[in-house]
């Protein structure tokens, strides 16, 4: 009896051990935000006690890039990853339709900011999301600007004195997302809708190079991050940078012992257009059974549910990427009493925009860095700086 | 023909087996991560690599197309492919549609793994077996050509040859020049011997914080130190940009690693030094030869190997500079002033994914090296004396 009643057990365990389903999970999430990723997970794993999930830090974003970019090449990728658009335009083929395996309603929540499809396909669904926002010394400008002008007045009114570390703003010759984000707001892009033309020295793209030459003029332009030069006791009365910044500028501030605040972008002939950064998650197909890719979809369900992306968004300074999450109660209540968090989510609804999903946009990204940095550095005037970029690029594209 | 008596004999033989078993894990490690990846470079030096599907022979051809697309695009599988699928033995329950495009599908069989491409030609429809991975489409020269025509590549061989045409020979100056007052026997020559050697075998991660540091506009010592001096003579020195102005980024390469190298060569010259016979330095004094003229008739000319040594395997390794740019710059620096050929390989191939591109531009760093050491092979070492 006692044999049978084991070998009974035994018949179970196999049978609940072969409903097992084991997926891979790498990002590049470190510290707060890894331990918040841990704990979401740990609850999914609760929900879904049949789904084991290896959640797997690969490092910096750097380092899961070149990881993937290996995995991918071996055959070996992972069933789940973080991922920057261009990094998915490398790999697009080897992903997995997400609409085949999400269910629609959790697709209909998705923000329409963060619509994007790649060759027609929707591969990626946004996960750690950010903005740009400005970040300005409330001691120094007291009403933040809501248009170009009141920026340029005020950064102008502030100048540049390098003896003294006072510049009226600041910009990262790596980070030409600022610049994007002004030609988008001048109503130009990079290239036409239907990509067939350079369009990113056209009338708009002009306007904008000779608006951020002109407060570069003012501008420290380092390539370190401004929140070390806070850090360090320079004093920047307004400058452009990423909401998923806000801790290391809050906390340069705090070590300089002076006040910052966060505002939308000033906007330019009512255009508020500020561009999104972060990752999305994308789901592997090779090497994966469709238990694990279903099992992955699952998660990303999971993540995506309001109680969820709105915990994850509160945690870890992100913006909640759904519709449910960011007009929900929960997180409506929490940025009633957040005014940073309250402008960053003001900012994504009035305007954010995503990269161009462009095969080359790579490359076109680098061609921006160093025409960006030619720009704030007054090398050349800007019109012949982007008929230069525009001529470049039509050379990739 | 006829081997030697020695290689005939039984003990030759173990003595050659036993040599290649003990060689047999470098021989491993070596093969695996430097041989491999460096007939890889050459071959994919000649291709365009992509991660794509990859149609394989054709299965079947569907000549009616509305009823497949209309299926496909609602991700099920439509009645004809699970037909054509079910004679070459594939259960049409375990087939998934994975992948779908206006005018090609990715299907999978589950139970085998194997990828089918359904690609739309006209009015047609034909199914494909296919694979997802590597997809290598030969271009032959085009990498090359790509990486001359490429003004970040023109940039990178210039930074690289400037770095390599003053580090080299600077380093190899201050080191004979430190060799020889540490041979003339300073007071704590041990300790000179220690400080100086100490930079080569501290790991560049952290030499170069700290040398970041030391260049830091606001911060730094090495502002400071000028600031201090120019205040001495009533000079108001301006805080120089180090890191973040296109003019100081290679001299500040430069010297950071003039420094860091100069112990390890001053001591390879310097044990060079303490091998010379010392008849040879009493003949000299005999004749009446003067401190300088020793070491410029004696000392210099029997130092030709060590110096020939060291010129060689510097000037490999300033080709090859990599970790510096990454971590003191952050990048490839204001302007791409700091741009150097291997951050460029590095940037190609793990940051845009042209793996082909990135090959080509190793491989013709990989022959300006061979050219470079091969010149130094033929030409320099004539110069070299030997002591005999």
């Amino acid at each position: 009896m006692r044999r049978i009643a084991i070998l009974a057990l035994l018949c179970v365990l196999g049978v609940a051990a072969s409903g097992q389903v084991k997926i891979s999970f790498w990002h590049a999430m470190s510290g707060a935000l890894g331990t918040t990723l841990t704990e979401l997970v740990q609850k999914f794993h609760d929900e879904n006690p049949t789904i084991e999930v290896d959640l797997i830090y690969q490092g910096g974003y750097g380092a899961l890039q070149q990881k993937l970019i290996a995995a991918v090449a071996a055959g070996e990728p992972p069933t789940l990853a973080q991922q920057y658009e261009n990094w998915t335009t490398l790999w697009l083929d080897a992903l997995v339709d997400l609409d085949l395996f999400l269910p629609q309603e959790t697709l209909d929540d998705l923000l329409p900011q963060f619509d994007q499809l790649f060759e027609g396909r929707r591969v990626t669904v946004p996960f750690n999301k950010s903005i740009l926002v400005l970040y300005y010394r409330p001691d120094l400008v007291p009403n933040p600007p809501r248009t170009w002008w009141e920026f340029a007045s005020i950064v102008t009114a502030i100048g540049k004195d390098e003896a003294k570390g006072v510049y009226g703003t600041a910009f990262r010759p790596s980070n030409p997302e600022i610049f994007l984000t002004l030609l988008n707001q001048a109503g130009g892009a990079i290239l036409s809708d239907d990509w067939s033309a350079v369009t990113i020295n056209d009338a708009a793209g002009l306007e904008a190079a000779e608006f951020a030459a002109r407060l570069a003029q003012y501008a420290l332009v380092d390539s370190a991050y401004v929140s070390d030069a806070i850090a360090k006791g320079l004093t920047i009365g307004a400058f452009i940078d990423t909401s998923a910044g806000y801790t290391y500028n809050m906390n340069a501030a705090k070590t300089a012992g002076v006040p910052l605040a966060v505002a939308p972008l000033p906007c330019h002939c009512g255009n508020c257009a500020s561009m999104i950064q972060g990752t999305n998650l994308a789901i592997f197909s090779p090497n994966q059974t469709r238990a694990q890719i279903e099992a992955a979809a699952k998660l990303i369900a999971f993540l995506l549910r309001e109680d969820n992306t709105t915990y994850w968004a509160q945690k870890t300074g992100y913006l909640p990427v759904t519709r449910g999450a960011i007009y929900g109660d929960a997180w409506q209540t929490y940025i009633a009493t957040k005014p940073e968090q309250k402008a960053m989510t003001e900012q994504l609804i009035a305007g954010g925009f995503g990269q161009l999903l462009h095969p080359r946009y790579m490359d076109m990204r680098s061609l921006l860095i160093t025409y960006w940095e030619l720009l704030l550095k007054g090398e050349d005037t800007p019109k012949a700086i982007m008929d230069a970029l525009a001529a470049e690029i039509e050379a990739i594209k | 023909m006829r081997l030697p008596a020695l290689r005939r004999g039984r003990r030759f033989w173990w003595d050659t087996v036993e040599a290649y078993v003990y060689l047999l894990p470098t021989l491993a490690v070596l093969g695996l991560f430097t041989f491999y990846p460096f007939v890889n470079a050459f071959i994919y030096s000649v291709y365009d690599i992509r991660t794509r599907t990859v149609p394989g022979p054709v299965l079947h051809v569907a000549a009616d197309s509305t009823a497949w697309v209309t299926d496909l695009a609602r991700g099920r599988i439509p009645e004809g492919l699970s037909d054509a699928l079910r004679v070459r033995g594939v259960d049409p329950h375990e087939l998934w549609v994975r992948l779908r495009q206006a005018d090609r599908w990715v299907v999978k069989d589950e139970a085998s793994g194997q990828e089918y491409i359904i690609v739309r030609e006209g009015e047609e429809l034909r199914v494909h077996q296919a694979t997802t991975g590597w997809a290598m489409e030969s271009v032959g020269w085009a990498n090359f050509t790509r990486a001359f025509q490429d003004p970040d590549f023109r940039k990178a061989l210039v930074n690289t040859s400037v770095y390599v045409g003053v580090s080299v020979p600077t380093t190899l100056v201050l080191a004979l020049l430190l060799a020889t007052l540490l041979h003339r026997g300073v007071r704590g020559k041990a300790f000179f011997r220690l400080t100086s050697f100490l930079p080569y075998i501290t790991p560049v991660v952290a030499i170069t914080m700290v040398w970041a540091w030391i260049y830091d506009r606001n911060f730094g010592l090495l502002n400071y130190f000028l600031r201090s001096v120019g205040s001495l003579f009533g000079v108001e020195v301006s805080l120089i940009n180090w890191l973040n102005d296109p003019r100081y980024v290679m001299p500040a390469l430069i010297v950071m690693n003039v420094w860091r190298f100069v112990g390890y060569q001053a001591l390879i010259l310097l044990a060079g030094m303490q091998g010379i016979d010392r008849e040879y330095y009493e003949a000299a004094r005999v004749d009446g030869a003067g401190a300088f003229g020793v070491w410029r008739k004696i000392t210099v000319p029997l130092l030709t190997p060590q110096m020939f040594f060291l010129l060689i395997i510097s000037l490999i390794g300033s080709f090859k500079i990599f970790e510096e740019v990454l971590i003191l710059l952050q990048g490839p620096g204001p302007q791409k002033s700091g741009l150097t050929v291997v951050y460029y390989v590095f940037t190609k191939a793990f940051d845009s994914g042209h793996y082909g591109l990135a090959s080509a531009a190793s491989v013709i760093l990989f022959a300006i090296i061979f050219a470079l050491s091969l010149f130094q092979l033929t030409v320099t070492q004539r110069r070299v004396h030997y002591e005999r």
